[in-house]
């Protein structure tokens, strides 16, 4: 999506009434959008998602580092830091992906969400 | 690479000036690199060379900003000195690290492992357990909370090498494996044909390896299961992005006398914090006062899941103005955290969850924990945490990791260390567990003796079955006041010999071998 796209898209948005929201018909080219958007927002070239993400719920939680040791526990037990949380929005016609952590938003152009 | 266990996993090595990374073959002992990377030779003078190119300069007891020294990858000795110098700014335990020429070892994993504390504790294990590293470039994949890939089967290794008992320890709701039936406590009889039991070439490792801990998504594996019942069955497998559920099961008991509330609490993920609100609702609205939190297999995770459990479990009146856990650092950062620059401030017991709305309480002044081996850091802060208040921790099942520390892990050149950096204290200034907590009738365990009844693990009874051993251990100390009279079992060391007594789980797709040879070790 170019700026200005992106630009208006934030501006009639954001003019119109929001509600959280979970995602219709998912296949395979709704997935590839909301990784990429995911991934995009977070600076990084890959993240991996769950086939069913945003579609039972409007919260996402994405995490760093879910490796383990030899014994099954995660390497950084006490983790001061926080998950990243992104929230799926519908905001009058369209979707919108919020990066709760930073405040930023993406519009989702390809796919089909539904609000709760 | 991780050593826990004996383990290694990824080993680096240089070769022509680039690092390589390569798996290694615990059992076998081979690295991809021969014996290039443990080729290690110390001097005072910093003329040793590391055989891979510069040198760079070493005075004995001088140490340079480690923050300069960061990202020099143009060779071993640039990468070790900036090792040796984050470990002299940063290591908890600093003063008990040798000060080894970075020009004298010519693989920087090799050098780290050498810049740790040799001390050990009063049982005799070695006071640092959690000194490794990790590819950088693995460490930082990002993923959905709680989701890898898998078929949703926890694996549990009561010995990893022949005669093999691999279990199930608990099943994720919703997975390959939950539709195939696979229940806790069955046992692994073959995997793709290779005998799981008493299997020794190296074939057959490697084909339980890679069966049991698929590492791509849509790898197809035949597994034979035994229930307890001695039936056999094969489970045909495909791997999946898996979404774990860290917390399975809530329900409550009416004894009659007591409404006992039983949480399984497996994973301080993200997702954890509205299913442990969602759980402490149900069980504060049916009126619980006496709780069971059932964490044998929960490793830690966020530290703020870890606060704001306890706070649910205590309670403002007992919480209010307490500390959670502070973090204490090395004696050069008496005030500030080191990497973050912050001033440090006791971590409270959290009354709000993450979007600020208050979280509901049990007000209790005791409660039940069903410990194990896999009980560990954030898990045992919450055990801590609730002492340090003057809540009173029952303790059921085996000792627990022992883990009152943590880290930031640390970047550099591709490779990301991690080195023990701060120890948690509770309220009442207490955090020296490094050998876990045991409960108080365990007979031979080192650990910090809390009350409490040693069971060993049931793998003939479900997750919250009121007839799985430790559940019906706490049931019978709510009832009575009294452990079981036998067979109580004593769950206190990892490993007894090759037999691991407690058993390791296994949760995740781990780029590394854990299942074991015999003869090959």
């Amino acid at each position: 999506m170019s700026a200005a796209g992106l630009l208006a898209g934030c501006a009639h948005s954001q003019a119109q009434p929001e509600r959280p929201a979970v995602i219709e018909k998912p296949g395979d080219a709704a997935r590839a959008e909301l990784q990429s958007v995911v991934a995009g927002m977070l600076g990084v070239n890959d993240v991996v998602l769950a086939a069913n993400a945003l579609t039972q719920s409007a919260v996402l939680f994405v995490e760093q580092g879910n490796q383990r040791d030899a014994s099954g526990r995660q390497l950084d037990g006490r983790n001061l830091g926080r998950p990243e949380e992104f929230h799926l929005l519908r905001s009058g016609t369209h979707c919108v992906l919020l990066h709760v952590n930073k405040g930023t938003r993406r519009e989702l152009r390809h796919i089909q969400c539904r609000g709760l | 690479m991780n050593r826990e266990n004996g383990m290694m996993f990824a080993k680096t090595c240089w070769q022509r000036g680039t690092r390589v990374a390569a798996l290694v073959l615990a059992l076998s002992g081979l690295s991809a690199c021969g014996g290039q990377s443990d080729n290690q030779k110390f001097g005072n003078g910093g003329t040793g060379g590391t055989g891979n190119g510069d040198t760079v300069p070493y005075t004995t007891g001088v140490y340079p900003d480690y923050k300069s020294l960061a990202n020099q990858c143009s060779s071993a000795a640039a990468e070790n000195n900036f090792l040796r110098s984050w470990i002299n700014d940063t290591y908890l335990w600093y003063r008990e690290v040798p000060d080894l020429d970075p020009n004298g070892t010519a693989d920087p994993l090799d050098y780290f492992d050498l810049l740790k504390t040799s001390a050990t504790t009063t049982s005799g294990a070695d006071k640092d357990k959690f000194h490794f590293t990790y590819d950088t470039d693995v460490w930082e994949q990002l993923s959905q909370s709680g989701v890898s890939a898998g078929y949703g089967a926890q694996w549990i290794l009561l010995s990893a090498v022949p005669p093999r008992d691999v279990r199930v320890a608990y099943v994720d709701p919703a997975t390959p494996a939950s539709s195939q039936g696979i229940q806790r406590g069955d046992k692994v009889i073959a995997v793709d044909g290779a005998d799981a039991i008493n299997g020794d070439t190296q074939a057959i490792v490697d084909t339980l390896n890679e069966g049991l801990f698929p590492e791509n998504l849509n790898e197809t594996h035949e597994i034979t299961l035994e229930t307890a019942a001695g039936t056999q069955y094969t489970a045909t497998l495909v791997s999946q992005n898996i979404t774990s559920t860290p917390v399975q099961s809530t329900h409550v008991v009416n004894t009659g006398t007591k409404m006992v509330g039983y949480m399984l609490f497996n994973d301080h993920i993200a997702t954890a914090e509205s299913q442990l609100i969602t759980a402490v609702t149900t069980l504060r609205d049916a009126g619980v006062n006496e709780l069971v939190l059932d964490i044998r297999y929960n490793g830690g995770g966020y530290l703020y899941i870890a606060s704001e459990l306890a706070y649910m479990i205590a309670g403002p009146a007992a919480t209010n103005g307490k500390t959670f856990e502070e973090l204490t650092f090395n004696d050069k950062y008496p005030t500030k955290d080191p990497i973050t620059g912050d001033t440090l401030e006791p971590v409270p017991f959290l009354p709000t969850d993450s979007n600020n709305a208050a979280l509901p309480t049990l007000n209790l002044n005791r409660v039940f924990v069903i410990t194990g081996s896999g009980t560990c850091s954030a898990s045992e802060s919450i055990i801590n945490s609730l002492r340090g208040v003057n809540v009173t921790v029952v303790q059921i099942g085996g000792t627990t990791c022992g883990k009152p520390y943590g880290f930031y892990p640390q970047d550099n050149c591709g490779t990301t260390y991690f080195a023990i950096q701060f120890k948690g204290v509770n309220d009442a200034g207490f955090g020296d567990y490094s050998d876990g907590f045991s409960p108080g009738n365990t007979t031979t365990a080192a650990g910090t003796s809390i009350v409490g009844c040693s069971v060993v693990d049931d793998f003939d009874h479900a997750l919250g079955d009121e007839a799985e051993g430790r559940y019906a251990a706490a049931l019978q100390y709510i009832a009575t006041g009294s452990c079981p009279a036998a067979p109580p079992g004593v769950v206190e060391k990892l490993r007894s010999g090759n037999r691991i007594v407690d058993g390791f789980m296994v949760k995740s797709p781990l780029r590394e071998n854990r299942i074991l040879g015999g003869r090959l070790r």
